[in-house]
């Protein structure tokens, strides 16, 4: 068994960027002929490598646009890496940012199963841990009333019960906890104090260091695509502050 | 098929997911099934049946409905599996799941419409007092060729759809343009005695119009398909299928890069 729980090689995503429509005939010609204008890339992650073991809690920090998110969706496999790889061991459960893979048409009810045998789940299993995301969720009635018309905090209560109960080894968080009222946050970082001292590891992501000192041990800073410093999680927030000083 | 074993559930729950959004707010429901093709059919019958009258055809009703039947069956899965992708980008942008399972999902939700309309079919069949021989075996075979002719075209719109929006507005015109191209209301005899040979062995490599001609022949005229014309339709199905599933495949590589 290894001990690895994700492993970023030199990971690197382009995204090409269109003006208006996603892709244009013209485009779709020159691409043909192996041209294409350079200003049309943007390269939203250059070569970021970094291990985070079985059992560790890793923030990633940096501002808006600095890869964080582009990073999460690589490491759930929503999105490819253009060069490097990802190696993930376990199964993740992950909330990112503006909801965890919801049908807005389908109420919470349907979600849960919907979202939960996307992941690769059984029926028997879903069944087994249904009444406890609703519960924990405290939806109540709302439970049956399509997602598209939850509040955003609902929504994030809910994608936050499925993430936690379907047994996930990897936990992953993209700015959640920011949008949930103080009492549902106090009940949150409760569950997940509860997963890391039952060896889950997780993965934060915030621009608010707040919960990652009080979460992580480790902490990556991202600026711009790229890797500037992985450490400590007291020594990479110092490093962080002293250079928004300047 | 391995991927689809695994996630045969989720492709259960997406069946079910396509079939509640599409009916929740409805208040006949899955009903418009047989609603549909009997609009269609009344109209058909006054015109040729009454204004621009076909004498020739025996059993026009029947005739007409083992035209319009796949064809419907088509038409749906097509036009609802084009925007499979797109429709669903909030699951493909946050989880990780073969992606082939979403237009697959909503081919397979249509099948039940063809089954209330072939239970529609059976009534008209009863009604009509048509023979019913040993042929009709045929059928549930000329469906299959169907099915993996529309689950094939299913992979490829979708897809091409993420990239080229405008593939749904082609889509829309050439199932109108499908419509008069495929024999529904007149026989498949008409266009080989009246199209120049290439054009007709063109018309009938539309495995729909294949597809049509065995059912009619099963059906109606107690025989089983004219074997070339039956053979070329699953060879263009088959085809159609695996060019599909390689194009799927490339495609779906960078899918949320693009939703």
């Amino acid at each position: 068994m290894s001990t690895v729980a994700i492993q970023i090689s030199e990971v690197s995503k382009r995204f090409i960027l269109r003006k208006q429509r996603p892709f244009l005939l013209h485009e779709f010609v020159r691409k043909l002929y192996g041209r294409r204008n350079p200003a049309d890339e943007f390269w939203a992650l250059k070569e970021v490598s970094f291990t985070i073991q079985k059992g560790e809690s890793v923030g990633i920090i940096g501002h808006n646009g600095a890869g964080k998110s582009t990073l999460l969706s690589l490491i759930i496999g929503s999105a490819r890496p253009t060069h490097g790889h990802i190696q993930v061991e376990g199964r993740i459960g992950a909330l990112l940012e503006l909801g965890a893979g919801f049908h807005p048409d389908l109420t919470g009810r349907e979600n849960i199963f919907l979202n939960a045998s996307l992941l690769g789940l059984s029926h028997e299993t879903i069944a087994r841990q249904f009444q406890a995301i609703i519960d924990f969720s405290e939806l109540g009635e709302f439970i049956d009333v399509p997602i598209r018309n939850y509040s955003s905090g609902m929504h994030v209560r809910l994608g936050f019960s499925v993430a936690i109960h379907i047994d996930p080894d990897i936990l992953i968080m993209d700015e959640a906890l920011a949008v949930g009222d103080a009492n549902f946050q106090q009940k949150c970082l409760a569950k997940i104090e509860d997963m890391k001292s039952r060896g889950k590891t997780l993965l934060l992501v915030s621009h608010g260091m707040e919960s990652i000192q009080k979460l992580c041990s480790k902490a990556v800073w991202l600026e711009h695509g790229t890797k500037v410093l992985e450490g400590p999680v007291g020594e990479v927030i110092d490093a962080y502050h002293k250079r928004m000083r300047v | 098929m391995i991927v689809l074993d695994i996630y045969r559930y989720a492709l259960w729950n997406l069946i079910l997911k396509d079939f509640r959004v599409r009916y929740r707010n409805m208040s006949l429901g899955v009903l418009w099934s047989i609603l549909n093709p009997l609009i269609m059919l009344g109209v058909l019958v006054v015109v040729f049946g009454y204004i621009y009258p076909n004498k020739t055809i025996q059993y026009y009703p029947v005739f007409l409905l083992l035209g319009l039947i796949p064809f419907n069956f088509f038409s749906l899965c097509i036009s609802s599996s084009t925007t499979a992708l797109l429709e669903n980008s909030s699951l493909i942008k946050k989880l990780m799941f073969p992606r082939i399972i979403l237009p697959v999902s909503i081919v397979l939700s249509q099948v039940i419409h063809l089954v209330i309309q072939l239970g529609l079919l059976a009534v008209f069949i009863v009604m009509f007092h048509v023979p019913i021989t040993a042929h009709y075996l045929w059928l549930p075979l000329i469906f299959m060729v169907e099915l993996v002719f529309i689950l094939g075209l299913a992979l490829i719109c979708s897809s091409l759809d993420v990239y080229f929006r405008d593939t749904l507005y082609i889509v829309q015109s050439t199932l109108t343009v499908l419509f008069w191209f495929t024999p529904i209301f007149y026989p498949a005899s008409l266009a080989n005695e009246n199209l120049p040979r290439p054009l007709y062995l063109l018309f009938m490599a539309n495995p729909l119009s294949g597809c049509i001609e065995a059912a009619r022949r099963a059906v109606l005229g107690q025989t089983s398909p004219e074997r070339d014309l039956f053979l070329m339709a699953m060879v263009v199905a088959f085809g159609t299928f695996l060019l599909g599933s390689l194009l799927f495949r490339k495609m779906e590589k960078n899918l949320a890069d693009y939703l």
